[in-house]
């Protein structure tokens, strides 16, 4: 019976076979959250050099995770990538992650932003910054993050719905500074200066600025990088009417937030897969990034890139990242008694 | 009535062969619903407590409101259309009962993307005109209420179709004498479209509604982009934000109820009459040319439709695929997103609908209880988000994977579904899309006078010449109705593939999701979205063509 059953798949694969990860000589197997065409051309980059293949499914880290928890040791992915330490933070506590020992990424990635047991290193730094209106305001009347709660922003604030993870580990980052209730008083104050409820993403904040809906939002600064670059005009346009705001300066410094990757447990390329972990948190990769997806190298300051030196040096909250893992449901349950959907 | 004449025990045979493959259909289909099922009787995890003290009542209200909108625009356009189109005379009468299908080959999520100029153009310089007159407090509420009609309208302009085929299917089988008669007696075509049309219709014309609201409860793409909450995005919110799957899963549930009621409702509107309508004289259904001024509105109200449906988005999606200059990978497009998408939606088209015919047969021919059951529970795939439907399939193989055991390290039930070949991926799409194909073949199937079984078996035919002389032929227009949206609905669907594709394997929805939403890169993600719309497009004419070529009408 079983071999008919092995036989009628193998026909079946026959038939139905797809260019898929069919374990062939030198090969790594990608599970990416990431979508942005511009790590093709990274992986591309990276398997002329090491003349290793990389296979990649993208979709979401949540439904990746469950992905590699169901197959179990069937799965083929070596590498797992979120846009969010708090992800990786959740699929090391799901156990489906491995310590990638090398010496190399522990050289390569600051303490911070990786794991303390080598579950997960971060290879771009995100921040997550107050974008405001050039017309209306002065950056003398920005501050904190705090500041925000503050009623003289009332009607005037964006920020986008508190389902997105940028906004959770933000306030998981509130939490871990000033407490649970100061973080929930936080968030619900927030919530009652928006101009509008959450809607669309970091983009379309920036977009109601420029637009006159709102005169600061909360966004990622990458996204600024994108629409300076954006092939729509108007988006260009939006991108010269706002500035970008690093809150937080005389304290503990602007929210930031990795996007990185973690050996899967049963990956079956362990050393292709901690290779490919070594190019993309190595120069050849980190000198990339600024310039196609405008994200922040590890070593934050060390870029050529004139845009990202454009917006200025800035001072960054040092807390672990981890941290931020761990109070993602704390900070979920805040904006939900906040009332912040 | 089975098995009368001298044909009993052949007959028993090729009648049992009928059940038989629809219980096993039926539960490769349901059994991976039954790790929903789990959790559900299963403790609740701590997320449940928050949501459903906090978050419960607004998912519900959300769904319920889009629900009601949706249901109702969807039924004004669909069947107004559908009606205009069958029984009018009118300059461009051809054309329009044509294109008045295509807007269905437009994903939900790209829709909203082609109406994007709404929300930045229009409501944003108004909403500042109402702050200015009324302030800050009206203008956020003023945003949300603009949003849901918003996202009411762009649904309902992608949804209607499937309102509009049932319900030219369900007039086209009306014998063109009730109308005539209808007329005789001095009604004009509207009220005969209220007082025959609709009632002689109607079993089709609430299936069809039926797939748009089923459609409108899954829909995630384009509530999160209005800011809408509904179950369905709170599906996602507890699962990839509090990272609590069994209260995700639980809201799925909930998301279950709704549509069951949904479908209760929907046999109670069918109601226990059974139409079998004479199919006499197809060809008298279209009334003689009217007034000038009817066939002017006629005209105007088709054109509009299809102006605000569809030839806007897709004159916005050129636009913005053709903005700029920069390279354009047209043949790696073709070579690999769209023939991957048409690989995958070919075969999955042809697993479900054998798989629905078989199933709609054998209850048929076993009116029984379990068969009834069994089919209505293939049916509640569809109210399942895909994501959810992704990960239950995956659960549910990989433990029957693990129970088989691996012969090697290489090959196992898990790496050969979901890593090797896009099996696991059919399966899914089986279990999602079950629904699109039973609605229509079940309506056409009670439209087949039982005695027409019975003649079938009188004259000594097994259950096999009763399902391929009788009724294949006789179901024809529902057949092909169901593969038209059945083809459609695989090639847009997005969350279940993006969960399920194998390593590499990149669908045209998947392409231009990857650019249009995730990476914002509209000009670049317009060019795969309007390749997706155009085949969905072109299957779409294809098959009507074949219906128009294969019937007398």
């Amino acid at each position: 019976m079983r071999q008919y059953f092995i036989l009628i798949t193998k026909v079946t694969f026959c038939l139905l076979v797809f260019q898929s990860g069919i374990a062939k000589a030198a090969e790594v197997n990608v599970y990416s959250h990431r979508h942005y065409e511009a790590d093709d051309a990274l992986y591309a980059k990276f398997t002329k050099e090491t003349g290793i293949k990389v296979n990649i499914v993208k979709a979401s880290a949540d439904a990746l995770i469950e992905r590699i928890k169901a197959e179990g040791k069937d799965s083929p992915a070596d590498i797992l990538i979120t846009a969010d330490a708090g992800r990786l933070v959740r699929a090391q506590s799901a156990g489906i992650l491995q310590e990638a020992k090398s010496k190399i990424l522990d050289k390569q990635v600051p303490a911070n932003m990786r794991d303390d047991s080598y579950h997960w290193y971060g290879f771009t730094v995100r921040a997550r910054v107050l974008i405001y209106s050039k017309e209306r305001i002065k950056p003398s009347e920005l501050d904190t993050y705090e500041d925000l709660a503050d009623p003289k922003w009332k009607g005037r604030l964006l920020a986008r719905s508190s389902s997105n993870i940028y906004n959770q580990s933000l306030l998981a980052s509130i939490i871990a500074n000033n407490g649970k209730s100061e973080a929930i008083k936080w968030a619900s104050a927030v919530r009652k200066n928006m101009a509008r409820p959450p809607e669309g993403s970091d983009r379309d904040q920036m977009r109601a600025v420029a637009a006159g809906i709102g005169d600061v939002a909360i966004a990622n600064t990458y996204y600024v990088g994108l629409l300076v670059n954006s092939s729509s005009p108007k988006d260009r346009e939006v991108a010269s009417k706002v500035g970008v705001y690093f809150p937080n300066q005389k304290g503990r410094g602007a929210h930031i937030n990795v996007s990185g990757g973690g050996l899967v447990k049963w990956s079956k390329n362990k050393s292709n897969a901690i290779k490919l972990l070594e190019f993309l948190t190595g120069p050849a990769a980190q000198e990339k990034f600024p310039v196609t997806t405008y994200e922040f190298p590890l070593q934050i300051s060390s870029t050529d890139s004139t845009l990202l030196k454009s917006w200025g040096e800035f001072k960054a909250d040092t807390l672990s990242l981890s941290k931020l893992g761990e109070l993602n449901s704390e900070a979920v349950k805040a904006f939900a008694l906040a009332n912040w959907k | 009535m089975i098995g009368v004449g001298q044909n009993i025990n052949r007959n028993r045979l090729s009648t049992s062969w009928w059940w038989i493959s629809a219980v096993l259909i039926s539960l490769v289909l349901i059994a991976p619903l039954s790790v929903i099922a789990k959790s559900l009787i299963s403790e609740p995890g701590e997320g449940w407590e928050l949501i459903s003290e906090l978050l419960l009542a607004d998912y519900i209200r959300g769904t319920l409101i889009m629900i009601i909108g949706v249901g109702a625009l969807t039924l004004i356009f669909g069947v107004g259309s559908a009606w205009v189109v069958t029984v009018w005379e009118f300059p461009g009468k051809k054309f329009f009962s044509l294109t008045l299908m295509l807007p269905m080959a437009i994903p939900t999520y790209v829709m909203a993307y082609g109406y994007s100029f709404i929300k930045y153009d229009v409501r944003d310089p108004l909403m500042i005109w109402i702050r200015e007159h009324w302030g800050p407090e009206v203008m956020s509420q003023s945003t949300e209420i603009f949003n849901h009609f918003l996202a009411i309208l762009v649904l309902s302009f992608a949804l209607y179709p499937y309102v509009y085929i049932a319900a030219r299917i369900g007039f086209a089988e009306i014998s063109g004498a009730y109308i005539e008669n209808s007329r005789l007696l001095g009604r004009g075509l509207l009220r005969s479209m209220f007082s025959v049309g609709i009632p002689l219709a109607r079993p089709a014309i609430v299936g069809g509604l039926l797939l748009a609201l089923l459609e409108v409860v899954n829909e995630y793409g384009a509530m999160t982009y209005y800011g809408i909450e509904t179950l369905t995005t709170g599906i996602f919110v507890s699962w990839t934000d509090l990272g609590d799957k069994d209260s995700a899963i639980r809201l799925a549930g909930v998301a279950m109820v709704v549509v069951f009621i949904i479908i209760v409702v929907e046999r109670a509107l069918r109601g226990r009459a059974k139409y079998h309508a004479h199919r006499a004289s197809y060809g008298n259904l279209s009334g003689p040319t009217k007034t000038a001024i009817g066939s002017f509105i006629a005209f105007t109200l088709c054109a509009i439709l299809l102006l605000l449906s569809f030839v806007i988005p897709l004159l916005k999606l050129t636009l913005n695929a053709f903005y700029g200059w920069r390279e354009i990978d047209l043949w790696g497009l073709v070579s690999g997103p769209l023939s991957d998408s048409l690989l995958i939606s070919g075969i999955a088209c042809g697993v479900i609908i054998v798989s629905a015919l078989i199933v709609t047969y054998a209850k048929r021919l076993f009116p029984n209880i379990l068969m009834k059951l069994l089919g209505k529970l293939c049916m509640l795939g569809y109210a399942v988000p895909g994501a959810v439907v992704a990960i239950s399939v995956l659960i549910y193989f990989s433990d029957i994977g693990k129970l088989i055991g691996t012969s090697s390290n290489d090959i196992s039930l898990t790496r050969i579904m979901f890593t090797m070949t896009p099996i696991g991926l059919i399966v899914a799409y089986a279990v999602r899309f079950m629904t699109p194909a039973l609605a229509p073949i079940e309506a056409g199937m009670a439209r087949v006078s039982s005695s027409m079984d019975e003649a079938s078996a009188l004259l000594g035919r097994s259950s096999w010449g009763g399902f391929f002389r009788v009724h294949l032929p006789l179901l024809r227009l529902p057949l092909l109705g169901a593969l038209i949206v059945l083809f459609v609905d695989v090639l847009k669907e997005l969350p279940l593939t993006l969960v399920l594709r194998p390593p590499n394997v990149e669908t045209l929805a998947t392409t231009c999701y990857g650019l249009i939403q995730k990476e914002e890169r509209i000009a670049d993600g317009s060019l795969p979205a309007l390749i997706l719309i155009i085949a969905g497009a072109l299957g779409v004419l294809a098959l009507h063509g074949l219906i128009r070529r294969r019937t007398v009408y």
